[in-house]
């Protein structure tokens, strides 16, 4: 065989090792792009020339959380509470996630609280307080977390609950694995309005933001 | 040699891709809340719908059976806390004369009459004191103007001008002269 046949050969016979490793290793991939050259020991070949080529990659692979609702179950829903001022309420919205690894899950509210707009009077208030209350059926049972809905208001910065604004690998209550579990719901409530301030007539509302992202 | 580059470029490209698609997961729902308030006053304490007091004025008249004074400083002052939620709310007095079933003779009278002014504190406008005579129609619902303030003592009640028909009129006698006054806070 001719010497550039069988470097030739030698060089296609790479492809299918480095192939296997490159689909696992991407930042491999560029560094075995460059062609290794071995020459079989018959005279005419280099001086120093290898006669084999060795090539070392490790190969690793994960697979990626995937994460979100089940299509039809997202916590989607209106909380109708009535007279806030004369009788306590609560409603829940029900959903179901399909998340395949560790993840997190994240609400936000508009408000901060249900809220009717015009100007701030003294003595009186636009704003009533409600609790939001998460509860998620997830591998290793149900999980609970309450919050008042003043620290997920969009606007309120960092605050002592755990599922405040928007889920993200690295934000958001922390959960196991979820897939296609039911039983989970998010619960908005609250006592008949009895602050020192009055609560000025009208119709007040808020809207909750629910998110939910595989953990990082 | 030029497989192998092409190879690589493309296993390189797959990965990325379903990287990306794993970190994209984040999805949303969204739950709307609605609530409302209706326009009311109530009465603090106990958010109750209706405020009172008596006055106990004792004898009426003076030594020569005509009306005494001091009427006015023995009403002095009647003030409640009504608590208003609305914008403007309105308020009608009506004042009912001090009055005795006994009929009057010529130079009798078994009734008094006075004038009820009620004040209130509002936040803004404030269209008071709002007033009615006892010997007048109950007044029309007028709108105060603003909010009421939310504190203590926000409505006041005085009373004034006491006076029997003549001022020589002698009050009959009667263990019980009745009077009233009826004031409507309305939400608006």
């Amino acid at each position: 065989m001719h010497r550039m046949q069988r470097e030739r050969i030698l060089q296609m016979g790479l492809a299918p090792a480095a192939l296997a490793a490159l689909l696992a290793v991407p930042g491999a991939a560029h560094a075995a792009t460059t062609p290794i050259t071995a020459y079989y020991p018959e005279t005419g070949v280099p001086v120093g020339a290898p006669a084999q080529a060795v090539m070392q990659i490790p190969v690793t692979a994960s697979i990626g959380g995937v994460c979100g609702f089940v299509p039809g179950n997202a916590p989607n829903g209106t909380i109708d509470a009535g007279q806030i001022d004369v009788s306590g309420w609560s409603g829940q919205v029900p959903f179901t996630v399909r998340c395949t690894a560790p993840w997190r899950i994240a609400v936000s509210s508009l408000n901060g609280a249900l809220a009717t707009p015009g100007p701030d009077v003294t003595g009186y208030t636009r704003r009533a307080p409600y609790d939001v209350k998460l509860h998620v059926n997830a591998d290793g049972g149900i999980v609970e977390r309450a919050c008042a809905v003043a620290l997920i208001d969009q606007a309120a910065g960092v605050t002592a609950c755990d599922f405040e604004g928007t889920a993200s690998p690295a934000n958001g209550l922390l959960l196991q694995r979820s897939y296609d579990l039911a039983g989970s719901y998010i619960q908005a409530s609250a006592p008949a309005y009895a602050g020192s301030d009055i609560l000025v007539a009208g119709t007040y509302g808020d809207t909750l933001t629910v998110s939910v992202s595989p953990a990082s | 040699m030029n497989k192998i580059a092409l190879f690589a470029a493309a296993a390189v490209t797959a990965v990325a891709l379903g990287s990306t698609a794993a970190q994209a997961q984040n999805v949303t729902g969204t739950i709307d809340l609605t609530g409302s308030v209706s326009a009311k006053c109530v009465v603090d304490p106990g958010n109750g719908s209706t405020f009172g007091d008596t006055v106990n004025f004792g004898e009426l008249a003076q030594a020569n059976g005509t009306l005494r004074s001091g009427l006015v400083s023995d009403f002095g002052t009647r003030s409640f806390t009504v608590k208003c939620n609305g914008t403007n709310p309105q308020i009608s007095v009506d004042a009912d004369p001090l009055a005795t079933a006994a009929s009057p003779d010529t130079g009798y009278d078994n009734s008094i009459d006075y004038t009820a002014s009620v004040a209130v504190v509002a936040v803004g406008t404030n269209n008071g004191p709002f007033i009615n005579a006892s010997s007048a129609a109950p007044s029309a619902l007028a709108a105060v103007g603003s909010r009421l303030a939310n504190s203590a003592s926000n409505v006041n009640i005085t009373t004034s001008g006491y006076h029997t028909n003549a001022l020589t009129d002698l009050l009959v006698a009667s263990p019980t002269y009745t009077g009233k006054i009826t004031v409507v806070i309305a939400p608006n």
